[in-house]
């Protein structure tokens, strides 16, 4: 009998316990399952068709296979103040439960530094999840024109012609910089639509030079045919 | 890009102050945080680790790779603690250094 009651007492015991790890299972299921029959909504500085916009939809459809519980994804643009207004929203009036993300301009924190009154937000305090390039920059100016280093630049009569699309673009930064930092003057003509525009401008000899971003100079037209024939040179 | 020097050994070689280092830094470093994704302060933060392990597992889906290689989108991806701390380091550059971007922004 006592036997028996002994055997019995174990046998409950092993089973409150099996339980017990079973319901500790349980909980890291409920856990992990969080984004079950969720959505999670990024929102884009931008309007759709560029690359932003590009970048955050096709993560929308990728991202969902690699989370438990497989959530939906949305994509809601909403541009304004160079993505100021979206970082706004996102940083005051979204809830902070995981469901949210932001897609904004990459130089953000710059509007911060300079004290752009619509800012409403410390940069330091977003939670970054990723990004998918990095993108240093460089120079290129036409091979044929009388600007083979940056010591020609200094010491040029007329400054280069080089082409911008405005005053947030990569080339009308750097014009800045290689002023400031080597008494380098370069003329910045702004107002292109794109980088395309100012790299026709350039094969028509308008202007002479651009500064940009490394990664779209290389691997696509018309660049693979200007480093095939010469025609550009990199000073930097 | 061949034989280049980058900007900042051309700042070497013409021996640019620190100031001016760190104006282009701070400026340029734009660059590096790409087309980043954010949350906004205060999330959980074993969602936010969820969200930055799909964001990297997404960017090594064969299928994104593909789409983004027919889209002409370049790639290559900076996990989210890496921008955290470059961003931290930006914010926290010396007051002279600030006031220069400042200055070179608002002209």
């Amino acid at each position: 009998m006592r036997t028996t009651r002994r055997g019995r007492t174990w046998t409950l015991l092993l089973w409150s316990a099996i339980f017990a790890l079973g319901g500790v299972g349980a909980v890291h299921a409920q856990k992990d399952s969080f984004y079950s029959g969720k959505t999670v909504r990024i929102v884009v500085g931008f309007t759709p068709g560029g690359f932003y916009d590009r970048w955050a939809r096709m993560l929308s459809r990728y991202m969902p296979n690699y989370i438990p519980g497989n959530p939906n994804f949305v994509v809601q643009n909403m541009p304004g103040a160079s993505s100021v207004i979206a970082a706004n929203y996102v940083y005051n009036l979204s809830k902070p439960d995981g469901l949210t993300l932001l897609v904004p301009i990459n130089s953000l924190y710059l509007d911060q530094i300079v004290g752009r009154r619509e800012v409403k937000f410390d940069v330091r305090k977003f939670e970054f999840i990723g990004t998918q390039e990095k993108a240093p920059t460089m120079l290129y100016f036409r091979a044929d024109s009388p600007f083979k280093t940056l010591a020609d630049i200094i010491q040029a009569k007329e400054p280069p012609k080089c082409g911008s699309t405005g005053t947030a673009s990569t080339g009308y930064l750097l014009a800045k910089i290689m002023d400031e930092a080597f008494k380098a003057k370069m003329n910045t003509v702004s107002g292109y639509q794109g980088g395309a525009e100012i790299d026709v401008a350039v094969e028509r000899g308008e202007i002479v030079c651009r500064g940009m971003d490394i990664p779209p100079h290389f691997g696509r037209e018309p660049f693979d045919s200007w480093h095939r024939k010469g025609f550009d040179r990199h000073i930097l | 890009m061949g034989d280049a020097p980058t900007l900042f050994e051309l700042m070497d070689q013409f021996k640019t102050p620190a100031v001016m280092r760190g104006v282009a830094r701070v400026i340029l470093a734009s660059g590096d945080f790409g087309r980043p994704m954010l949350a906004g302060p205060g999330n959980p933060p074993e969602r936010i680790k969820i969200l930055r392990e799909a964001y990297a597992r997404a960017m090594r889906d064969p299928g994104l790779i593909e789409e983004a290689k027919k889209g002409q989108m370049d790639m290559e991806h900076t996990p989210g603690e890496e921008l955290q701390a470059v961003m931290k380091e930006l914010m926290n550059q010396p007051p002279d250094v600030i006031e220069r971007v400042q200055k070179v922004l608002a002209d």
